[in-house]
């Protein structure tokens, strides 16, 4: 009863205190929200050298490169930077739980491909420096030679991370395998 | 007699002022404690569990649905950068985490659980438990994960995984001594042919405790 008699006294205080609140909120939130490159970025980043592959260690307690990384996943990561160069990543995903995903600085994951029972999934993208928009071909209007999708990203810097599922201890040599596919390379080396 | 009259006034005066004071000092507390504590609370909150329109909740689990996305809310963003985690596209890809059981209690490395699932319908997911700050757990049996491929089911096509300190039979994940523990579950969008236009509710596991210390 007290209560609600201050409450019907000092409606103004309260009202006042409750916009604030949200003010104080809105601040807040926006003062702590990061939009610049992101720790588990910067991490990964930081074990790759630019425009080649790097394997990272079987996912164990000693060897956990990030938090929450899935333990039966074999991973490959190539920090790109088409800067100067045009920069080629190509990998072939044959069944589903097999991924190539494409994270910007920011966390941003801007490009994800899986793997489907159908098919085994090939993979060529161009991190293109002169030519930034984005541009995704259909299968339909490529040459025969170039069936698999080709896809000109407008990002110029970013990490492509390459998922391998470890199904079974018999499956990991096959994992291995598929991780050599796996390639990420500038324009300029000869294939 | 004048001056006997005017000592109680003067007295009533300060009475009065020190009263006056008082409530503008709590007044005053009163709004700061509301603005300022209520606003960076409720921010708090709003970053660590989530808001309606940014996390999508089925039984225990819980899935950010902006994570990973170039138009993610900032609670999102800080949710995650705080985490120094790898994100995968929401859209994409489906990952739920629970770190509590299905009656809303906290799950803990001291008590046995029973995670049971049936007709998940991805073409492929995984379930791994980690400690609260993301990391594995060690344990001599190197046991950190079961997904569709090596789970033992039963002939009905079920699923049962058991985490707890000691050893059980068929999917066990051990959880030593790691204190409160969080269960991730991830699984891929089941992306061809008609499915994509048909996405229906992922059969996620239920977690159950069965017993503790």
């Amino acid at each position: 009863m007290k209560s609600l008699n201050f409450l019907s006294h000092n409606w103004r205080l309260l009202l006042a205190a409750l916009t604030a609140a949200g003010i104080v909120h809105i601040y807040t939130t926006l003062a702590i929200v990061h939009y610049g490159e992101v720790a588990g970025y910067t991490l990964l980043a930081a074990q790759s050298p630019a425009n080649q592959i790097k394997y990272l260690p079987e996912v164990t307690p000693q060897n956990q490169s990030l938090p929450f990384l899935m333990p039966d996943t074999r991973y490959a990561v190539c920090r790109f930077d088409a800067s100067n160069r045009t920069v080629h990543i190509r990998a072939e995903l044959p069944a589903p739980g097999w991924s190539l995903s494409m994270h910007a600085p920011n966390g941003d994951n801007f490009l994800f491909v899986a793997g489907t029972i159908d098919r085994t999934t090939k993979i060529n993208i161009v991190v293109n420096r002169n030519n930034p928009k984005f541009e995704a071909k259909t299968i339909a209007e490529l040459p025969e030679e170039k069936k698999s999708p080709v896809i000109t990203i407008k990002r110029k810097h970013g990490i492509a991370i390459f998922k391998a599922p470890i199904n079974a201890l018999a499956f990991r040599r096959i994992a291995d395998e598929q991780l050599n596919l796996f390639d990420c390379y500038e324009k300029r080396r000869r294939r | 007699m004048a001056m006997n009259l005017k000592v109680p006034t003067i007295l009533m005066v300060i009475r009065r002022r020190i009263k006056m004071t008082f409530g503008l000092l709590s007044k005053i507390g009163i709004f700061l404690l509301i603005s300022i504590g209520g606003g960076m609370a409720s921010s708090w909150y709003a970053v660590e569990m989530g808001m309606p329109f940014n996390i999508e909740r089925q039984g225990p689990w819980t899935r950010w649905t902006g994570a990973g996305q170039s138009d993610a809310d900032p609670y999102s963003r800080t949710h995650f950068s705080n985490r120094a985690q790898i994100l995968f596209n929401a859209n994409l890809t489906i990952r739920f985490e629970a770190t509590v059981d299905d009656r809303n209690r906290r799950l803990h490395s001291s008590c046995d659980y029973l995670i049971e699932g049936r007709n998940i319908n991805s073409p492929w997911w995984t379930i791994a438990v980690f400690d609260n700050r993301g990391r594995l757990i060690p344990n001599a049996a190197q046991r950190y994960s079961f997904n569709s491929e090596t789970v033992a089911y039963s002939p009905d096509g079920s699923f049962a995984i058991r985490l707890a300190r000691e050893t059980r039979p068929y999917n066990w994940l051990p959880t030593t001594q790691a204190g409160r523990i969080i269960v991730v579950f991830e699984a891929q969008k089941n992306l061809s042919g008609a499915n994509i236009l048909a996405q229906k509710k992922l059969n996620l596991p239920t977690i159950k405790r069965i017993s503790c210390r």
